[in-house]
């Protein structure tokens, strides 16, 4: 494994999404249902699942292109999930603090 | 008059104990201006000896609907100085945890920061129903907020 940029910036996602899941995971507590809990265990799902993929990223140069490709694609897949799941809710909360 | 019972000044009583007037006897007043709608007549007889006879005067004051232990009778009626407020406040917090269970800290505190007149509180019970709403369940939220209103007479 090489120590290029690349990996740098790999580690630093990896734990920037470490950070990511503390919070989600604390937050947890505080908001047991409700329109927000709903939508916040999904949220922290899917923080998990990063997690665990991003961890994979210092391993990509040993993985097969086609593997590598399927995972790239996921990871876009999801992070557009959860975009819309987090403007989704946001977009719940102004609307229903503003009605 | 049950040693637990809560009492609280009417808008009369409110007006008596704040005026020079000599519609009661001194001992009577000195017993209106203990009654703070926090303060049980067990507490009170126990800790007020600058009152003579407390609870029999307390019973006379009730009589002259002076004082009075049914919130239901001072909706709007009371500041919340007289302890109405407090009274109110106080039976929010129970009916939030009776319907919130471990979730009600954060409900009970915006009901403490109110103010306690009617309409602050009803905005209270509105804003804490969007915060059950968002955070703790939809279904109790208007449950919460139904009950709430009734107890407030709104």
């Amino acid at each position: 494994m090489d120590f290029n940029l690349s990996t740098i910036l790999n580690f630093s996602a990896i734990l920037i999404m470490f950070y990511c899941l503390y919070l989600a995971l604390s937050l947890k507590s505080s908001i047991p249902g409700g329109m927000v809990g709903k939508q916040w265990n999904f949220l922290t799902i899917l923080v998990t699942l990063f997690t665990l993929g991003f961890l994979t990223t210092p391993f990509f140069d040993q993985l097969p292109e086609d593997i590598l490709r399927l995972v790239v694609s996921l990871i876009f897949l999801f992070g557009a999930i959860y975009v819309v799941v987090t403007v989704r809710l946001i977009f719940n909360i102004i609307r229903e603090l503003t009605e | 008059m049950r040693p637990d019972l809560i009492l609280f000044r009417t808008a009369k009583g409110e007006e008596i104990a704040h005026s020079h007037s000599h519609e009661i006897s001194a001992n009577h007043r000195r017993a209106l201006l203990v009654v703070d709608g926090k303060t049980s007549v067990a507490n009170i007889a126990r800790k007020v000896f600058w009152v003579s006879d407390v609870v029999a005067v307390l019973k006379e004051l009730y009589a002259l609907e002076l004082i009075h232990d049914d919130i239901s009778t001072i909706q709007g009626e009371v500041s919340q100085t007289g302890g109405a407020g407090l009274l109110l406040k106080v039976k929010l917090a129970n009916l939030a945890r009776e319907v919130l269970g471990n979730n009600a800290n954060r409900v009970i505190k915006k009901i403490e920061d109110a103010d306690g007149t009617p309409e602050a509180l009803d905005d209270a019970l509105l804003a804490c129903r969007k915060l059950i709403k968002l955070t703790i369940n939809d279904e109790l939220a208007d449950i919460f907020l139904q009950r709430g209103r009734t107890l407030i007479g709104k």
